[in-house]
């Protein structure tokens, strides 16, 4: 067992002994299988595990928290970034949420394999956090390699590769659904004034179009949605052009600080004249 | 005019400056091409992202969003917002494969008749350059 699992477990076991949350949502491994779990009693934490299994983000849990639960959550570095920005946005309490941090190393998918995040994670170590678990680590420069690769396509190419992998969508919604940023009770993608239930086009375009757009600002790049999707389309790198952008010509980078105003209901006169080339 | 070749034009005009910008080039009748489909907003930051993508998605070859300069804005800030939103759906649209021409932002006071009717010619001409909008 490692020192962080087994800290992990300590901390787990003080808050919920001394009543201090209402639950720990944390991870379990069974069979080999890591899946979230939530634990209500101080004699289990023996439950909760970390390891590199530990892809999920906990944070879209939060959301179905009552207001007046105090909630104990396990976050990576990318995970506080949710955290943040639920913050932000006012979905999530700041004083309701104990943020059991940990400096996290990187997470694999079953085959082994490192996740696409992690690869260019640049903030291993979370962003906020009531404790700490393992020790600070650097994160990588900023790299947006991913998004340059199909920005350096042509167009007629870019359109081929996009609407290929949104034909391949069966409208399941699991990215949405996964997504802790997506909150809002009312989902334009259900709303038939703007997509009908098609999963063809032009509607399927409609809808990708319609949640990328949304995740302006707010996307933290956790890529859960992209993990969630059974037919593999790559989601993130979709969003993360968005996020390029809003970091380019905002200056802004979501879930950071939960003080930040969002970048679309702010402006910066001097700024966003001199940057933004409207044509 | 052959409306299989002509380009169609789906233009958001806020009521206050764009709008009355194409009016008074109407009624001063400055000569311009028909192409654009005008819907008339209170203010350009009221035109969200899904009204543009709808456009196109119904068949529009070119989407125009026409507010007041900035500074001027009716609700003083409103094209500010407008701004920042637009040029993130510009960009989005050119990553997935749309060419940027086919949707412009355009700052139109209401005594620019004359700069409606630059608008309006130079982007019907691109359109008729780019051709049919084809989503597939
Ligand atoms: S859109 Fe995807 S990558 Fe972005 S925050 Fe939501 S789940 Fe994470
Ligand atoms: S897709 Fe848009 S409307 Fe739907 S939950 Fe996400 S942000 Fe909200
Ligand atoms: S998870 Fe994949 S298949 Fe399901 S709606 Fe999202 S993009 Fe489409
Ligand atoms: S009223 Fe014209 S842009 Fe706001």
């Amino acid at each position: 067992m490692s020192d962080i699992e087994k800290n992990l477990r300590a901390e787990a076991k003080k808050l919920l002994e001394e009543k201090k949350v209402d639950y720990v949502i944390g991870y379990e491994e069974s069979n080999g299988k890591v899946s979230p779990c939530f634990i209500d009693n101080a004699k289990d934490v023996e439950k909760l595990v970390f390891n590199p299994g530990c892809v999920h983000n906990l944070s879209v849990y939060l959301l179905e928290a009552d207001a007046e639960n105090k909630v104990g959550i396990v976050a990576k570095g990318c995970d506080s970034r949710a955290i943040i920005e639920l913050i932000k946005q006012n979905q999530v309490i700041r004083d309701n949420v104990f943020i059991l941090g940990i400096s996290c190393d990187g997470v694999k998918d079953l085959l082994g394999k490192d996740y696409d995040k992690c690869k260019n994670c640049k903030y291993p170590v979370p962003l906020i956090y009531d404790v700490l678990l393992g020790e600070k680590k650097e994160g990588k420069e900023e790299d947006y390699s991913d998004v340059e690769e199909i920005e350096s396509m042509s167009l007629e190419e870019r359109k081929k590769f996009w609407n290929k992998q949104f034909e391949k969508c069966i409208k399941c919604h699991a990215c949405r659904n996964i997504c802790p940023l997506c909150y809002c009770e009312e989902c334009a993608l259900d709303d038939k004034n703007w997509v009908s239930k098609s999963h063809k086009f032009p509607e399927i375009w409609m809808s990708h179009l319609i949640r990328a757009l949304h995740t302006a600002g707010r996307c933290v790049s956790c890529g859960e949605c992209e993990r969630a999707c059974p037919v593999n389309i790559p989601l993130r790198k979709l969003y993360r052009k968005i996020g390029k952008d809003v970091k380019e010509l905002f200056d802004y980078e979501a879930g950071v600080n939960a003080e930040d105003v969002p970048p679309l209901v702010a402006f910066d006169l001097d700024k966003d004249k001199e940057k933004i080339k409207q044509n | 005019m052959n409306e299989e070749k002509e380009p169609k034009i789906i233009g958001f005009l806020c009521n206050w400056c764009s709008y009355a910008g194409a009016d008074l080039a109407g009624t001063s009748r400055i000569q311009q091409p028909p192409n654009v489909r005008v819907i008339r907003v209170m203010c350009s930051s009221r035109i969200k992202p899904e009204l543009v993508l709808k456009a196109f998605k119904n068949g529009a070859d070119g989407v125009l969003v026409a507010g007041c300069h900035p500074g001027d804005c009716h609700y003083m800030d409103g094209n500010y917002y407008t701004r920042r939103r637009f040029v993130i759906l510009k960009k989005f649209l050119e990553y997935v494969g749309i060419d940027p021409r086919r949707f412009r932002v355009e700052w139109v006071s209401a005594s620019e008749g004359m700069k409606f009717k630059e608008v309006v010619e130079g982007m019907t001409n691109e359109l008729k350059d780019l051709g049919k909008f084809e989503l597939q």
